[in-house]
């Protein structure tokens, strides 16, 4: 294999190999000199490239190889090809889990992305007010995503929950959140929204103020009114940011397990099942079919990004 | 290479783990050494309501004598049976660990468990358990040594039933239904609600579905599998009584979904519910709200049986230990008849056979069940049971539990159809079956 190292010493640029005299003394030292360069280089991102290949690359490789064998974790690991994947995709449980995931997605990114802009947009007057915004906003982010599952949890209890008290004091009778078949996954992307939007917030406060005050002041002297600057200006301008969050949204939800896990364990029915907590209930008793799902997982991520970064492309050119 | 890929890819899974396990047992775990014979022992607290008990037993055998010292990995519910597997398939495992009764047929299959008779136990000694202690054999060969059974059974509150000139709880499916309706109906016309009754995993405790359902299942007649454990048989006709029946109490209005069976009872909320009775420990942290307003009955007979599902856990030793005579003298004294008897005071059921075990110990147990009425129930309840519905459940166990906390719950909800349902967990435990 060629390396970086190697290619000054074997090709000197515009030289020959029979160089003489003092030109040759200067590129065996320029080239001495960049191959110690290059060694650095490397040494410095070892230890990162260690950390990749064997807790990302590793991993992934294995569970490619996995997905093609029956495998219990104590009896023997045999070859079954793509049976695995024959028996996810014919599962009507995996494809649940897949619509499920999809539409939780959706609440998320549009309910997170309207929260955030809006509270980007406030924050961004030069109130003192705004100040308080950003710092509350951001506050859930902090809270480890399973004490805000569990806290959640509580909120929803159908008989003592904060929730359905407070609803309780109009005489009304609370939703059984959680153990509502078609509330269950709404309520759950709710606690995704309420502790993931401070953090987009500031993603998109960030494209906000790199927009510059003139291009406003020159709308405002044409008479655009608010409504019209955030349409034509704000939103345009703030493309690049809104790419990132999109991207940056899709990853996270499509993940999601942890505030599945604890407040409904994909319950009640498969009303909350996702397609990681699908690949978690098979883990330690069938590795095959949870890494034959985690593989497809893996790919739908993929060509989301791969769509994207194309586009990306064409728009940029 | 195989074995190389397998050893490779179990230890990425429990690489983690396997990493706070040795920190956490330190010592070089189980070669034979001079001195005392180290047994390395990973348990979840069995022990309910009091977290530290595992280990001051732990600590009483080590102090007791000098031969074997165990070293103790307390591990939680949520995920260490998980744990357990994972170390196990890494070649990390413990020399003794807690498994459910009934035992986990992967490592049965795989021929991780030793028998006991390598462990140092004779047939004379295996002979004093209950028959109820067939649920630990595999090939002819007892494999776990129980500490205690559970089984399912029916709480009430006393106070609740009392005031609604309900005499006696009800014996029958039919009485079940009716006492629950007057409850739920009386009470919410008196303005105060109260729930006659509610299913155990039809609330926040969702993984007590399987022993709820499985126990229904068994009192309409039905089975988890056919004999030769080769096909699930949920989606059958007593399959669909025992949904349609649980459903009934959603549709009808008598019980509400997501209202905490527990909780419930402890406030009273909740007149009646059924659940293993070893929850009676949780019962009693309610103080004041629950002491004497409560007592346990046997399950309401179904259309063909009282029947109801077994559960409790067994002590197994990993037939890779190097330290098993050890591992026996632990085992032996951790489910002992004598501790046994003390396991009664959170309420587990003893699994000796009375007339076989020591005086004393049986003037101990005797002295339980007589001062406390609850005990004469909880027994009833155990003799209407066999080892059989526990070693259906042993096959393709991981399937089934993750397929019934899905489909179960959907079918008796309304979310899917009782035959839709039945029939996604006969095909998602049929798959898994087939691959045994």
């Amino acid at each position: 294999m060629t390396t970086m190292t190697d290619l000054p010493a074997k090709h000197p640029p515009g030289g020959t190999a029979a160089g003489s005299g003092p030109d040759r003394a200067g590129q065996t030292s320029k080239s001495r000199r960049r191959s110690t360069g290059a060694l650095a280089g490397w040494l410095s991102v070892a230890p990162a490239l260690l950390v990749i290949l064997g807790f990302t690359f590793y991993p992934m490789v294995q569970s490619m190889l996995l997905s093609t064998d029956h495998w219990n974790l104590l009896g023997p690991r045999t070859f079954v090809g793509a049976e695995n994947y024959r028996t996810i995709l014919g599962a009507g449980t995996f494809r649940t889990s897949i619509v499920n995931t999809l539409v939780f997605t959706a609440i998320t990114i549009v309910g997170t992305y309207v929260l955030a802009l809006a509270t980007a947009t406030a924050a961004n007057r030069e109130l003192a007010s705004a100040r308080l915004v950003r710092t509350v906003t951001v506050l859930p982010a902090v809270i480890p995503m399973v004490v805000a599952g569990l806290v959640w949890k509580w909120l929803y209890e159908p008989d003592h929950g904060l929730i359905n008290t407070l609803i309780g004091l109009f005489g009304v009778d609370g939703a059984r959140w959680l153990f509502d078949n078609d509330l269950a996954l709404p309520a759950v992307a709710v606690v995704s929204i309420w502790k993931e939007f401070g953090i987009y917030a500031l993603i998109l406060l960030g494209g906000l103020q790199r927009i510059p005050d003139e291009i406003y002041e020159a709308a405002t002297i044409d008479r655009a009114g608010p409504w019209r600057q955030f349409r034509s200006i704000t939103l345009p301008m703030l493309k690049p940011a809104t790419a990132a969050v999109f991207l940056l949204l899709l990853f996270n939800s499509f993940k999601v397990f942890d505030q599945v896990w604890v407040m409904t364990e994909g319950g009640p029915g498969t009303a909350t099942l996702t397609v990681v907590t699908f690949i978690y209930t098979r883990l330690l008793t069938d590795v095959g079919v949870a890494s034959a799902a985690s593989v497809v997982l893996f790919v739908i991520l993929l060509t989301i990004t791969l769509v994207r970064l194309k586009l990306t492309s064409r728009e940029e050119s | 290479m195989a074995p190389l890929r397998r050893r490779l890819a179990a230890l990425s899974l429990a690489s983690a783990f396997a990493l706070a396990a040795s920190a956490c047992a330190s010592g070089g775990g189980s070669s034979e050494s001079a001195g005392p014979t180290t047994v390395t022992f990973w348990s979840m607290p069995y022990w309910i309501g009091q977290d530290t008990k595992v280990k001051a037993l732990v600590d009483e055998f080590n102090a007791s004598q000098g031969k074997v010292k165990v070293e103790l990995t307390l591990l939680e519910w949520k995920d260490g049976r998980d744990k357990i597997k994972q170390a196990i398939a890494a070649g990390k495992g413990p020399d003794v660990w807690l498994m459910n009764n009934g035992l986990e047929l992967d490592y049965l299959k795989a021929g991780a468990l030793a028998p006991l008779d390598k462990l140092g136990y004779t047939a004379a000694d295996t002979e004093k358990f209950l028959p109820l202690a067939k649920v630990d054999e595999y090939d002819g060969k007892m494999h776990g040594v129980p500490l205690y059974f559970d089984v399912d059974v029916m709480l009430y509150r006393t106070d609740v039933l009392q005031q609604y000139g309900i005499a006696a709880p009800p014996k029958t499916w039919d009485e079940l239904k009716s006492t629950a309706a007057t409850i739920t109906s009386k009470s919410a016309e008196a303005g105060k609600k109260v729930a006659g009754w509610q299913f155990k995993g039809m609330d926040d405790h969702l993984n007590a579905i399987n022993s709820t359902w499985e126990s229904f299942l068994c009192q309409a007649g039905g089975t988890l599998t056919t004999p030769d454990f080769k096909a699930s048989t949920q989606n059958t006709e007593a399959g669909r009584t025992a949904m349609e029946y649980m459903k009934s109490f959603y549709t009808e209005k008598i019980s509400p979904v997501g209202t905490s069976a527990l909780n419930g009872f402890i406030s009273g909320d909740v007149a009646m519910f059924p659940f293993f009775q070893s929850v009676i420990a949780n019962v009693q942290t309610g103080g004041a709200k629950t002491e004497g307003k409560w007592a346990v009955a046997p399950m309401p007979t179904g259309p063909k049986s009282g029947c109801s599902m077994v559960g409790g856990h067994s002590l197994v030793a990993g037939s890779a230990s190097k330290n098993l005579q050890g591992a026996g003298t632990f085992m032996r004294w951790l489910a002992s008849p004598e501790r046994s008897a003390q396991y009664m005071d959170f309420h587990a059921i003893f699994p000796y056979d009375l007339g076989k075990v020591d005086p004393a110990v049986k003037a101990t147990v005797d002295g339980k069940v007589k001062a406390d009425p609850n005990w004469a129930p909880i027994f009833e309840q155990l003799a209407r049971n066999t080892p059989d519905l526990v070693l259906q459940d042993r096959h393709a166990f991981q399937a089934r539990w993750d397929a019934q906390k899905a489909n179960i719950v959907a079918g008796v909800n309304g979310q899917a159809s009782v035959d839709k349902a039945l029939k996604t967990v006969d095909d998602l435990v049929g798959q898994a079956l087939g691959k045994e």
